[in-house]
This record gives C-alpha cells, structure tokens and sequence, in this order.
C-alpha cells in the first residue's frame, strides 16, 4: 500500500491540534473546552514522539518532553475541574455564556 | 555500589546556584505541613505562618545574593545538566520575582484574614508560583521552559479562584485556566515544531540548528513564531491577547491581581527576553510582529483606561499599556534597548506594587475599591494619599519619580536606534500623555474633592496592618531613590544583556561584534 511517514503524523496533529482549537473557541459547555485543551495537548504529544523518531533518535528528549506534558496536562484538568465545581455549586451550569459576571 | 563518577556528575550539576529554589521549596513544605496538620489556626497563628513564610522569602534573597558574590559570574554558567544558565540576567530577574514574592506576602496578610478564614495556603501558593518564575527565568530547554511555565501558571489559576466562596473570583480563575490552557496548548505546539526543526530541547543546540534559516522566509518559521508570540503575548498579557487580564485583576483577590501584574509579567519577559536573543536571534521578523503588539498595547491599554470606573480594572489596562511601552525595547533589540527595558522592569515592580499596596489598603478599610470612593481620602488618610499619588505619579512618568527615567531610557534608546524607529517613540509619547488624564484623575479626587460616603465612614481609630504599610513604604521610597540612583542599576542591566549576547550561537555573535 502506502509508507507511513513524518508527514502523515504532522498532517494528523495538525487536525487533531486544529479540531481542539475550534472546539475551544466555539464550544460554551466548560468541560468541553477543557477536554478540547487536553486534544491539543495530545496533538503536541504525537508531534514530538514522531520528531523523536524521525529526526533525531539519538536522545529521547522528545518522548521524555510528551510524558512531562501528559503529567502537567493532567495536573491542569484536576484544577480546572476543582475549581468548576466550586462554580457550580453556586451556579448550577456549566455554561460558559451564563458565568457573565466579568465581562468577557 | 558507590561510584566515584556519580561524584563527579553531582558536582558538574553546579547545584550550589540554586540554593535560593531550594531554601524557597523547603520553606514552602515546611508552611505547607504547618497548614495541613493544623487546619484550625487561630489569627496568631495565621500571622506566624505569614511571618515565616516572609522569612524564608527574605532567606532566599540573601542566599541569592551570597551565592552572586561568592561565586562571580563572569560567564555564563550551565547547571542540571545544562537545562538552567546561571548568568547575571537570570540572577536579576530571580530578585526581582523574589522582591515581589516578598512584597505580595506583606501585603496580602490583612486582606485575607478580613475576607477569608484559610489564609496560610496562600503562602504557599504564592511562594510556589515564585518558584516557577525563578526557574522559568533561568531555564535553558525546552522541558524546563515548560515545566517552569506550568508551575507559575497552575499555581496562577488556583491564586485567582482563591476565594472561591465568591462567585467573582472562581469565574475569573475559570476563564484564566481556560484561556491559559489554550495558550500553553499553542506554545507547545510551536515548541514541538521547534524541536521538529532543530531535533534539540536544548538552547544552545537549537541556536546553531536554527542558523541554516536565518534570511530564508521558510513557511514553518513563520507559524512557529506567530505561535509563541501569541502564547508569549497572552502571559505579557500584550493587546490582542489581553482579554483575561481585566477580567482576572477584577475578578482575583487584589493581592493576586497584584503578584499577577508584577511577577507573572517579570517571568513572562524573562524568558521572552532569553528566548528572543538566544534561540530565534538573527530573525528579523520578530520585530515587526512585537511592534504590532506594542502599539496595540499601548493604544488599546490607555484608552480602555480612560472609561474603567474600578481602581483593580484601572490598574489592569495600564499593565496592558506598559507591557506595550516594554515591548518597544524588544521591538529594536539593541543591547541598550534590552538594558533600558530591564531598567524599566525593576521600576515598574516598584511603582506598581506600591499602587495594588495602596488599593489594598484603602479596600481593606472601606471594602470598595470603585475609583469614586477615593474621593477626599487626603482627609482621613494623608501617608496613604502621598504613598498612592507617587506611584501614580511614577506610572505616568513625571520626572523625580523612577518611572520618567525608565520611561526616558526606552524612549531614548529607541528613538536612537534608526529613524524608522520615531513613529515608535512618538506614538509612546503621545499615550504616555494620555495615561496621565486617568492617573491623575485618581490623584484629583483624592486631594481636591470632598470625602465620599466611604471615606467618610473610615474610623480614625481603624487599625493598620505594619506589614502592609511597611511594604508600601518601601514601594514608595524605592519608586523616589531609583530614579536618583539609576546608574548602579543601569550598570546592571547592561552586563546582563552582555552575558545574554555571549550565549548566541557563535556564528551570529561574530555579526553583531562587527557592527559596533
């Protein structure tokens, strides 16, 4: 059939990194644009284990760099989710568009 | 079995310069278990953990500075296994995030106890985020960089929702996580493509990979950049990426929005300043992609300003306006445009500190911070008024205040690099004219209007925190020598930025060797 190289990886992140930057911008749901921040981060994560492998083997900084962010993201995620469930205790939404206190 | 080479590894980490992070993370474990293993605190005890935790910040200072003076840099010096540069750019910055750290300590503790009754978790927070600035500052990879990001920025959002009881402030940290999680996921992505191209995490590797492309136009540079600028521009909070910083000044408790302008921005243009001159040196593009953001910052800053009714909001758009002044050194690049932005770093600290300080203490004694109320304060508060109306003074940059010598550094700098620079300088000046309608509007309703209700209201008897008012005092009386004593920091800034250019690849520091 077809190789598999860097180019199919950079196109698929590009997707992915472009799917979640639409999410994050068009979604109003909270959980979903924080789920759509961890598919960008994943898009990262791919890019780099396929620069690792592609274009330079002889470190591991890359795939050593994905497993920081994959650590980091999910640090992120808790906090974003603690401090979402503080707001909806007092809100009852997770609607981005009804938390209009401070204008956007 | 004990190997002698694991010695010898141990000592090439030249750990020993980072004694001050690691006095500042065992005084931070050691309030953090203080905090949990006693959740009931008494106000006696909040204030201990305040005054320990100011300890540890002002141990850290001088570990800083003993390990400056012990060991004189004369080059740059790599440590853990070349991931942090030692060098005296990293070092001013580091006491510059420390200064604030300390400063926001002595502030807050008043504030706290009057709005909310966990307080010493904020310690550790703050002293956690400044934790991240330091090694953001100093850091020499790509991992580091983000690690050190991350640990300020995590931190940053947890400080913002810190009351999270009010509604307010857990929607001011859920837009900062939100629009702070994006740009850390397009900074990541431009970094990936970074490491894509050069195949290093490392500076200085990355440095001489890049070299191929300097003078090519290549299509993925380009996005590379835009990418960073825009992740770079949201932590310098720059227009167009400002747009969480009003909301989040507002929204935070305001010794967080005051941390935030102070030494979340002297972190975010730490590593811009290292990551411009080190890994992207010899792109010309950059320029002009800071100048857009510049002038933007400058014009949409100070004339957003212009119609804010709350002080904390005020405040928010004139950091947007400054990062814009700020940018203008980068914009030029010259070793003296750097130093005078780096000048302009230190005084800013001060003046802007002193100015959250003095929002502070007037909330704390009115619960308002709506510009109106100022009125009259003069009256019932005069130190208060005086310590306030200096720093405004210096914000606007009237000459005896440090802000007009930093502000007449930059200008000077850049209006001397080449002509195409002036439109630069004249557009500062002309916004810098209309920054002083809003500062001084506060300043003529404090001194020249009748007391509002508010003030009215203030008991003679009200008590004053002495570490708020020490603190403050010290804005001020920084923010009136600096000017006066300019040159030994001047001086400074201008080895740092010498260090900084030693740590190019060599190809490019040969050109700029033969342009002076």
């Amino acid at each position: 059939m077809f190789n598999i190289g860097l180019y199919h990886y950079i196109a698929l992140t590009t997707i992915l990194f472009s799917i979640g930057l639409y999410g994050v911008l068009s979604s109003r749901n909270a959980i979903r644009l924080l789920m759509c921040i961890e598919l960008m981060l994943n898009a990262v994560n791919i890019n780099l284990v396929a620069f690792n492998n592609y274009v330079n083997m002889n470190d591991l900084s890359g795939q050593i760099f994905s497993i920081f962010i994959l650590t980091v993201s999910a640090a992120e995620a808790s906090v974003g989710l603690a401090i979402l469930i503080a707001l909806y205790r007092r809100r009852s939404t997770a609607d981005m568009e009804r938390f209009n206190l401070l204008k956007w | 079995m004990f190997d002698l080479s694991s010695l010898t590894v141990m000592s090439q980490q030249n750990l020993f310069y980072l004694l001050p992070e690691g006095i500042l993370t065992l005084g931070l474990l050691v309030v953090l278990c203080l905090t949990i293993f006693n959740p009931k605190k008494t106000s006696e005890e909040n204030y201990a953990l305040m005054q320990v935790s100011l300890i540890t910040v002002l141990l850290a200072l001088s570990a800083l500075a003993w390990t400056f003076l012990r060991v004189p840099v004369i080059t740059p010096q790599k440590a853990a296994y070349s991931s942090i540069t030692i060098d005296m750019f990293g070092y001013l910055m580091r006491m510059l995030i420390l200064l604030g750290a300390g400063v926001t300590i002595a502030i807050s503790h008043r504030f706290l106890e009057k709005n909310t009754r966990i307080v010493s978790d904020f310690y550790v927070l703050i002293m956690g985020a400044s934790l991240g600035g330091m090694l953001l500052a100093s850091s020499n990879d790509l991992i580091m960089v983000f690690v050190a990001l991350e640990t300020l920025s995590i931190t940053s959002y947890i400080l913002a929702g810190y009351f999270r009881r009010t509604i307010k402030s857990a929607e001011a940290s859920l837009k900062y996580l939100i629009y702070g999680g994006m740009g850390t996921a397009v900074f990541l992505f431009g970094l990936s493509l970074v490491y894509g191209l050069a195949g290093s995490t490392n500076f200085q590797d990355i440095g001489i990979a890049l070299v191929h492309y300097h003078g090519v136009v290549h299509p993925t540079l380009i996005v590379i950049m835009l990418m960073i600028v825009a992740a770079l521009g949201f932590k310098l909070s720059a227009a167009p990426f400002h747009m969480w910083a009003p909301d989040v000044y507002e929204g935070a408790p305001t010794p967080v929005s005051a941390f935030l302008s102070v030494v979340s921005k002297t972190a975010a243009f730490a590593i811009t300043i290292r990551m411009l001159l080190i890994l992207f040196s010899g792109f010309a593009e950059w320029a002009v992609i800071w100048g857009i953001l510049a002038v933007l910052s400058m014009i949409i800053g100070n004339f957003v300003a212009l119609k804010q009714h709350n002080a904390k909001r005020l405040l928010a758009y004139s950091t947007v306006a400054h990062a814009g002044y700020m940018l203008l050194g980068l914009v030029v690049g010259t070793s003296v445009s750097v130093s005078s932005l780096l000048f302009y770093l230190v005084t800013y600290l001060f003046m802007n500190l002193g100015a959250f300080a003095a929002v502070i203490a007037f909330s704390t004694l009115t619960q308002t911070d709506e510009i109106t109320a100022f009125s009259g304060l003069v009256q019932k508060r005069p130190w208060l008024t005086f310590g306030f109306s200096i720093c405004l003074l210096s914000l606007t940059g009237i000459p005896i205040t440090a802000g007009f010598f930093a502000k007449f550094f930059l200008f000077q700098s850049v209006a001397l690099a080449g002509p195409v620079y002036i439109w630069l300088v004249i557009i500062a000046l002309l916004n810098s004219t209309i920054s002083m309608a809003y500062y001084l509007n506060i300043i003529r309703l404090m001194v020249v209007k009748e007391p509002s209700a508010e003030v009215e209201a203030i008991s003679d008897s009200a008590p004053t925190s002495s570490a708020l008012s020490t603190a403050l005092s010290f804005c001020v009386f920084a923010t009136l020598l600096l000017g006066i004593f300019a040159s030994p920091f001047y001086q400074f800034t201008t080895l740092s930025v010498q260090q900084l250019a030693q740590q190019r690849p060599m190809v490019i520091s040969q050109a700029i060797f033969q342009k002076k």
